[in-house]
């Protein structure tokens, strides 16, 4: 008797379904094809991207030349969103805005996520009086809204574009810490992690392997939104004055005092910005939003 | 239950010790000369002998144990020192302001409840309808909106299209109550929007959450009404989280005011703020701190003391 070890048994054809993209790639795959607002999210993050990286190429004008016969002119073909008091492109303004904010932005998602991290994983992988301490420490830091800290902080130790990042890392540094320890606190309760402290598996190597790897889905999230978030406030910080010093043209100074008093004659000057702040901040969101519900229910992470 | 009000409001005094610990760090984190900022470009021109006492007059000259030690003693007598600037008392500038903030930050999240419970009740029955992604989508714009942004355009727009512009005088409550609601109004209406989406976000999951009950469907089952089980059952039990959220945004709430008041030009502890930072004014700066801290963290307890009248499971657990 022969025996057919091929899979070609047309019975089963249908049912078994060969990956057609490597497993890591699943949730990128899930997000362009289930989550549209998720993927119109990237789109926004893509553009802003390009918008800042290429801002020398696109820009039409320099952002900070002045074309004073021009001022104040309304969007037309020449300035293609008008221009400001000083006879300054809008649009050019914009996209060198959105390299500041991106900027900013980046810097402190890399520093407040990776202190988040570590911080958030040794008080709640280590636990005892060190967590307690650290919890009561980050109570008192949140119970001083961010917006007042980090204008206490810049306003103290001065302005400029290191400075806001520190300050705005640390606040959101965390504020995050506090979702991290949650999911690994979630971590800590399943039996795999007796299992290896049974088998004599050290500290790091448990961390490295079991709990790392696990809480990497909810910090994915969780940068995307501090990403927003962190736009957001570089912006608010600049419109009060006390965000990214001037030459470079931010998001949130476009829209701050001096401009204001023409912002009646001029109101493109007070749309076009806070449109794209408004634009980009909720891209990013719904970016974070569509990653968390493709990533989450996958890998089981705690939100 | 007196236990857990008394347990409550024992963890909230390291943590409003360490709050304050940590304003004293910020203000002094100065590098350089504090003098230098204090005393700005005609330091150059005053004797030695000068600054030294005006430092000797901030406390400034005392080792910084002292200096912790007296502000510490200063913060829980209610004496937040003097301001850089008039020489009057923190405490006595910011009870004068402390009204309109209030009163702006209430309004705000009465507006932001009337809005958000509702539409967060509608998104979590209709599940997954346009109406639900419609609602969310609006609740995340909502989230991702500059405050300032939409402080800016409600004064020019109504500018340029009504020629109508925001008075700069402030009536108070007392004085005017019809005056002051309509100079309040739109104020409170933007920050109350900005803080509608978390709101409307947080009622929706809880209602979603509180729908897959069992007691839900046995509700159902006996014939009720959906409209009774929703409001009667579900709301009720779904809502109790969403005050413990609130509490959280107490926090979010008083930022939102540093920004509007200062684009509404509202005499509050918001513009109080901006002012004291554009001058440097350190002592003021520290007492809203302060001040601000304590006030959130006094709002958790609150809300966390209703949270255990709401959910009995918390009072004995």
């Amino acid at each position: 008797m022969t025996v057919d070890n091929s899979t070609s048994n047309i019975a089963l054809e249908g049912l078994v379904k060969r990956r057609t993209i490597p497993m890591w790639l699943q949730p990128l795959h899930t997000l362009v094809t289930r989550k549209y607002l998720g993927t119109f999210g990237a789109a926004v993050l893509l553009t802003m991207i390009l918008a800042a990286v290429l801002a020398d190429v696109i820009a039409p004008y320099d952002p900070v030349a002045q074309h004073l016969p021009d001022k104040l002119k309304s969007p037309s073909a020449q300035y293609l969103l008008g221009t400001d008091q000083f006879g300054r492109d809008l649009l050019s303004r914009l996209i060198y805005g959105a390299r500041t904010s991106l900027y900013v932005g980046v810097g402190v998602v890399i520093l407040g996520t990776g202190a988040a991290t570590i911080l958030g994983t040794v008080s709640g992988y280590f636990g005892g009086k060190l967590d307690i301490i650290f919890q009561r420490l980050v109570d008192a830091v949140q119970s001083i809204p961010s917006l007042v800290l980090l204008l206490t902080i810049v306003s103290v130790v001065g302005p400029g574009i290191l400075n806001i990042i520190f300050a705005l890392a640390f606040r959101q540094s965390i504020s995050e810490s506090r979702i991290v320890r949650s999911a690994v606190l979630g971590i800590k309760e399943n039996q795999y992690m007796d299992a290896a402290r049974a088998i004599g598996a050290s500290h790091l190597r448990i961390l490295s392997f079991y709990v790392l790897p696990n809480v990497l889905a909810p910090i994915i999230v969780l940068a995307s939104l501090t990403l927003g978030q962190a736009i957001l406030a570089e912006a608010t910080l600049s419109f009060l004055g006390f965000g990214v010093p001037p030459p470079h043209p931010t998001w949130g100074s476009l829209l701050s005092d001096e401009g204001r008093r023409f912002m009646i004659a001029a109101p493109w000057m007070a749309f076009f910005p806070g449109l794209a702040l408004s634009l980009a901040v909720f891209g990013i969101n719904m970016f974070g939003d569509g990653l968390r519900d493709v990533l989450d229910p996958r890998l089981r992470g705690s939100r | 239950m007196q236990n857990y009000i008394i347990r409550r409001i024992l963890l909230a005094i390291p943590t409003l010790l360490i709050a304050s610990s940590l304003v004293f760090i910020m203000i002094r984190m100065a590098p350089g000369d504090v003098m230098l900022t204090v005393l700005g470009e005609s330091m150059a021109n005053t004797p030695n002998k000068d600054i030294e006492q005006v430092r000797h007059d901030l406390g400034l000259d005392a080792p910084i144990h002292v200096q912790y030690m007296k502000f510490i003693a200063g913060v829980t007598r209610g004496d937040l020192g003097k301001s850089l600037r008039d020489k009057t008392p923190v405490r006595d500038e910011i009870k004068d302001k402390l009204p309109v903030t209030i009163e702006l930050a209430v309004l705000a999240l009465l507006w932001s409840l009337v809005i958000a419970i509702p539409v967060g009740v509608i998104s979590a029955i209709r599940q997954d309808t346009f109406l639900d992604y419609l609602f969310r989508s609006i609740a995340v714009a909502g989230i991702s909106l500059p405050s300032f942004w939409l402080g800016t355009l409600a004064i020019i727009l109504p500018a340029i299209w009504f020629h109508k512009i925001p008075s700069v005088v402030y009536t108070s409550l007392m004085d005017d109550p019809f005056t002051n609601i309509k100079q309040m109004a739109l104020p409170a209406l933007i920050l109350g929007t900005l803080l509608a989406g978390t709101v409307m976000r947080i009622t929706r999951t809880m209602m979603l959450e509180v729908m897959r009950q069992d007691y839900i469907r046995t509700a159902m089952a006996k014939g009720l009404h959906e409209k009774v089980v929703i409001y009667r059952h579900a709301l009720r039990n779904a809502l109790i989280p969403v005050v413990t959220v609130l509490g959280l945004q107490v926090a979010f709430l008083i930022g939102g005011t540093v920004v509007i008041e200062n684009i509404f030009s509202l005499p509050g502890m918001g513009r109080l703020f901006i002012e004291a930072l554009n001058w440097r004014d350190y002592p003021v700066i520290q007492g809203l701190n302060v001040v601000v801290a304590s006030w959130v963290v006094i709002v958790n307890i609150i809300v966390d003391i209703s949270y255990g009248f709401l959910d009995p499971r918390i009072r004995y657990s």
